[in-house]
């Protein structure tokens, strides 16, 4: 634990698990569409939905989607800045059990066409677990910059991925690998110390058997 | 990393830094025993870092309480908002009978308030319980004269203690009711007001216990699932038991069970409470007649 985790964070009202969370998860999802997204249908469960709209979840998510940092006031008024960069976004709210509490799930449109699910929960203190990833369950916080690797599973492939990030000097915090099926497609996502530069992921990209790569940060521009 | 207040007033003792200074070093992985080497962190290094951090961090506080003291206004909700103003109005009016005590209490709201309509905060270490902490130390300072760079010390004395709290015990509601919250928030407050007006360790480590003794069991009950009612009062009444406790301990007032006995205790009773009273709004004044009369027309106005 760190003493600007409990002096700290610095975000806007009123719940950390319910509105600094929020604009985490919302963050994430701009992070992985590359920008605000074209459209997005998200739907909230348990606590997410029943205290929600009272805590700015909503509005939250929104403002993370929209690239704000957990502390910026726009996100008060994010409904409004979605509308005017027409960034079309519905909210949605479900009865059904979910995996934690303060759950999820957003179905997107990225700019370029590419449709995605995300889905994801606030953990507290404005800390988030991704849960899934279209159709990879997977596990993973968003403190550190994140390299995710959409490949074939195959033989040599992970020494190959991870090859690349040591040749480019970048040091891998926690990583994880999850494929639904033997031998089909498969997602590595690693947390790593360092940026990743453009040549990194470039030369990532141009392994064999590599579908997607995508390079997250969390922290705001 | 230290464990425990008492473990923090044994370091202390040993190498009679600065308590604020012995948190930094020991979050910096740094060899206590090297004095130069904290010397040197502490002006240029990682602990000027931290200090930064703080001040930083102190100034998002001043600017949160300065705007919430100066709005009358009322929330979305109708149901918070103004009443850091209508203190802050009956404080300079000459008739109110607490000084210091009703200045923080008065700031901690206002910077709750401002967290109720979602604006700029530091979660201290919650952002239900974010009034109390800086509410306390800015009346302190306007009272004491106290400078900045005190002040961040004082910021991370209360980080460090707070971060004792969380190990040990929980700072989350939905475990342990508000006296995790608003209870750890003014047991932190209390510590490092104590200090600055030059408690001993051990003064400061019974101002802690005196105070969550005096939350112990205190329920989350939030009306409406919202952060304001009881919320933002309780933020005043938590800046209050922090400044009492101060007086107290300066008096010679000693707590009879230790700070860490305490914090455990806490713990304990955290996990006693039923969900119901656990920020769930289904128990305490979240489900009196009134509060549910409340929730309802919110949802019908479309408001939650």
């Amino acid at each position: 634990m760190l003493i600007e985790e409990v002096i700290g964070p610095v975000m806007v009202g009123p719940s950390s698990s319910h509105t600094a969370g929020a604009v985490y998860l919302g963050r994430f999802i701009y992070s992985l569409a590359k920008g605000v997204p074209k459209s997005a249908v998200v739907t909230l469960y348990e606590s997410f939905a029943k205290t929600g709209r009272g805590h700015g979840t909503d509005r939250a998510l929104v403002g993370g989607m929209l690239g704000y940092a957990a502390d910026d006031e726009r996100i008060r008024d994010s409904f409004d800045h979605a509308k005017s960069q027409g960034f079309d976004v519905t909210f949605k709210t479900s009865g059904s059990m979910s995996p934690h509490p303060n759950y999820m799930t957003a179905q997107i449109v990225t700019q370029d066409g590419m449709p995605m699910t995300v889905s994801g929960c606030s953990i507290g203190g404005g800390k988030i677990r991704i849960t899934q990833l279209d159709d990879y369950k997977v596990d993973i916080g968003f403190d550190n910059t994140l390299i995710l690797v959409e490949h074939l599973d195959t033989c040599g492939i992970i020494s190959a991925m991870t090859g690349v990030l040591a040749e480019h000097g970048i040091n891998i915090g926690t990583m994880s690998v999850f494929r639904p099926k033997k031998g089909s497609k498969a997602m590595l996502m690693a947390e790593t110390d360092q940026k990743i530069s453009d040549a990194a992921i470039e030369q990532m990209k141009q392994l064999p058997n590599i579908y997607s790569v995508f390079y997250l940060t969390p922290f705001a521009d | 990393m230290f464990r425990s207040i008492e473990e923090l007033g044994r370091l202390k003792e040993e190498t009679g830094m600065s308590t604020w200074q012995i948190i930094a070093a020991c979050q910096n992985e740094l060899n206590l025993a090297d004095a130069e080497e904290i010397a040197q962190q502490t002006a240029e290094g990682s602990i000027r870092e931290m200090l930064d951090c703080m001040a930083q961090r102190y100034e998002i506080m001043k600017k949160g309480a300065r705007d919430g003291i100066s709005n009358p206004n009322r929330s979305r909700t109708g149901l918070s908002g103004g009443d850091a103003y209508r203190l802050e109005q009956y404080l300079e009016s000459g008739k109110a009978v607490t000084s210091l005590t009703g200045r923080a209490a008065a700031l901690s709201m206002a910077i709750n308030e401002v967290n109720a309509v979602m604006g700029r905060i530091v979660a201290a270490p919650t952002a239900g319980s974010c009034g109390i902490l800086p509410g306390v130390l800015i009346a302190a300072q306007e009272w004491f004269s106290y400078t900045d760079e005190q002040m961040a010390q004082a910021l991370l004395t209360a980080g460090g203690v707070g971060m004792v709290i969380a190990v040990r015990a929980t700072i989350s509601g939905a475990e342990g009711g508000c006296q995790a919250e608003c209870g750890s928030a003014a047991a932190m407050a209390a510590f490092a007001l104590t200090e600055l007006r030059g408690g001993t360790f051990r003064q400061c480590a019974d101002a802690l216990a005196l105070v969550m003794k005096s939350v112990m069991g205190l329920v989350c009950d939030p009306v409406a699932g919202l952060v304001e009612v009881p919320c933002v009062k309780r933020n005043a009444f938590g800046a209050a038991q922090a400044v009492l406790a101060s007086d107290m301990v300066l008096a010679g007032i000693e707590s009879v069970i230790p700070a860490d006995e305490v914090i455990d205790t806490m713990k304990t009773v955290g996990s006693q409470l039923p969900p119901a009273l656990r920020e769930t709004a289904d128990g305490g004044v979240a489900v009196a007649p009134t509060a549910i009369a409340i929730t309802q027309r919110l949802k019908e106005t479309g408001v939650l």
